[in-house]
């Protein structure tokens, strides 16, 4: 039993740090392309209000497996293979960029429109109102839901592993094939999920704890 | 001219054109909050826009201050024009050099006081050095008393230090307009007064221009040069606080600023500027102040509660009529009598306390010039707003 442990330890921390990196580039891919769909949701230019909802409103509503087999399936029809890794990352981005969005959409609502006509009525650009007023206010409000999303993040990766991505779950996967010890791989792959979560939450408090220093 | 003292408007920093705002409501009305006014602000002036809620005053200024497109005419300030629909200009509100001070405060709440003071110059064109910056923000926080507070984020303040903070926000630019919307209506009784002191105190030192909003009548009469009472989304009446008081140009104006007594009646006789109106009370002789009455007009004639006399033997001034004391309320620097008259209740003060004790019959009297005639709109009788009301109590 330690057997499969202490010989593929190197295998298994591998997938660790394959999952730890997968779920980063994700997350800040997502924090990207939502926070262009949130400004596009709040901003006042109708058709991009429009274009934006309809992404959500269709993304959010699919499993994140789903989108994951159009790209890794159906795109190569169409001319276009990306390799797994890619095509995890990519589908991860585009599923979780629509709760991203909805995250700063509330975010911005959060801080009073009186906020932003003070900075106007005083001088400020439009410019200056959001980068220096709103959205300093916006991140800290963001800082708790953005937390529980990378966690969520963390964890989708590894549907990774049904398209046969080596993060964590998909190392233990192919171990389990080769030793057939599921209950010691998938016991250590969901105590190792478990110190991740705990790991993002304790980065989440911290985070918030100082933008409530900072107000 | 010396800073704080109102100009005539010969040198307008603030020129308002037949400036018009409609909204329209969830149930297809088209509302005017702001229909047709026309007014302007002298250097220097400090002008109070007075109404009660939903009378149009705050959506005035908001457009003023560029927060609110108008449907039509034009807004200059300091002779630019800032918004004129014939010539399709609205310039925004970041670029009108004007200052303004919000009933919430609207602090940047994760900035410090000295941070929040000093963003609007650190952002302008031609900002100036660190150093300049530190000085001028410093200035501006010991102006308004808050000087020791600078490291302090605005939660960890009372309204009233808030309150200064964003005062020093909007002067520490130096601009020659600050716009005020009911800046002290969320502070406490005592810090109220206090901040309306020093704020008349600034605006005499610093020299800039005032447009204020209020619904507040005491408030407006102690700040301002000049006041536009606003109804229904118009001017009603412009003018200083005294003439306001003293020669109210409607009925509304009458009832909205201080407290008044009115009996309704018929115009009788007119002699010029006196007219002789039947009432409830009798005939009752007043002034109209140059407005054209009629023979037959349905007028209000009205008259201060400080200009009223009360005594137990029948005076011989030609306005006085019989009643009885229903109660008298001792308000130290007056007492408040209510007298039954023929048509109701009558309210007068007296400086003295023992003119006539409640239950007891007497005589009130009021002089012709101090009896008001104006006209009764009888399709639109004039609202009694909550503030007189609580003035009169």
């Amino acid at each position: 039993m330690t057997n499969v442990l202490t010989e593929n330890a190197g295998f298994l921390a591998e997938g660790l740090l394959t999952t730890v990196a997968l779920a980063v580039v994700s997350f800040l891919g997502a924090l990207l392309l939502g926070t262009a769909l949130g400004i596009a949701r709040v901003g006042s230019i109708h058709s991009l209000r429009t274009l934006a909802a309809l992404y959500v409103g269709t993304v959010r509503n699919m499993p994140a497996l789903l989108i994951l087999i159009v790209i890794v399936f159906v795109l190569p029809e169409f001319g276009v293979v990306l390799d797994l890794e890619l095509s995890l990352t990519t589908g991860l981005v585009l599923y979780f960029a629509t709760y991203v969005c909805e995250i700063v959409r509330s975010g911005v609502n959060t801080v009073g429109r009186g906020q932003l006509e003070a900075a106007l009525s005083l001088g400020l650009s439009y410019g200056q109102a959001l980068t220096r007023v709103i959205v300093p206010q916006t991140l800290r409000a963001m800082v708790q839901p953005l937390g529980t999303l990378f966690m969520a993040t963390t964890m989708a990766t590894s549907i990774g592993s049904v398209i046969g991505v080596r993060e964590l779950a998909g190392s233990a996967r192919i171990l389990n094939g080769q030793y057939a010890e599921p209950a010691v791989l998938f016991g250590l792959v969901a105590v190792l999920y478990i110190a991740l979560a705990l790991l993002i939450a304790r980065l989440t408090r911290v985070v918030e704890n100082r933008a409530r220093v900072l107000r | 001219m010396t800073p704080g003292t109102p100009t005539d408007s010969t040198t307008p920093i603030i020129e308002v054109r037949n400036l018009v705002k409609r909204f329209r409501r969830e149930s297809g009305a088209v509302v005017h909050a702001i229909d047709d006014v026309s007014f302007t602000v002298g250097t220097g002036d400090f002008v109070v826009l007075l109404g009660p809620s939903g009378c149009g005053k705050t959506t005035l200024l908001r457009a003023i201050a560029g927060l609110e497109t108008p449907d039509q005419g034009t807004i200059r300030i300091g002779g630019r024009t800032q918004y004129s629909s014939a010539e399709r200009i609205a310039v925004p509100p970041e670029r009108r050099n004007i200052s303004m001070v919000f009933q919430s405060y609207a602090l940047w709440p994760h900035m410090t006081a000295f941070d929040n003071v000093a963003y609007p110059l650190r952002s302008r064109r031609g900002r100036p050095g660190k150093r300049e910056i530190a000085e001028r923000v410093r200035a501006a926080l010991e102006l308004v008393g808050v000087g020791e507070l600078e490291r302090q984020y605005p939660g960890q303040l009372s309204g009233g230090q808030q309150q200064r903070i964003a005062l020093a926000r909007a002067l520490v630019s130096n601009d020659e307009l600050v716009l005020f919307d009911e800046p002290l209506s969320n502070v406490d009784a005592k810090v109220r007064e206090q901040l309306r002191f020093e704020l008349l105190s600034m605006q005499r030192k610093l020299g800039f221009s005032a447009l204020f909003v209020t619904h507040d009548q005491t408030e407006a009469m102690e700040l301002a040069h000049r006041i536009a009472v606003l109804d229904s989304g118009r001017i009603v009446q412009f003018g200083t606080p005294q003439e306001i008081y003293a020669r109210p140009a409607t009925r509304y104006v009458a009832k909205f600023i201080g407290a008044i007594n009115e009996s309704l009646g018929t115009v009788a006789v007119i002699e010029g500027n006196v007219a002789t109106v039947d009432t409830d009370l009798g005939r009752v002789v007043g002034r109209t102040h140059g407005r054209t009455a009629t023979v037959g007009e349905r007028v209000a004639v009205m008259w201060r509660p400080e200009r009223a006399v009360l005594t137990r033997d029948e005076p011989s001034t030609v306005n006085r009529w019989p009643g009885s004391v229903t109660a008298s309320l001792f308000v130290g620097s007056h007492t408040e009598y209510v007298v039954t008259l023929a048509d109701g209740d009558a309210r007068l003060w007296s400086p003295r306390s023992d003119v006539v004790a409640p239950g007891s019959s007497a005589w009130v009297s009021v002089t012709e010039e101090d009896v008001l005639v104006l006209p009764v709109d009888d399709d639109a009788p004039a609202p009694v707003p909550d503030a007189v009301l609580e003035t009169a109590s």
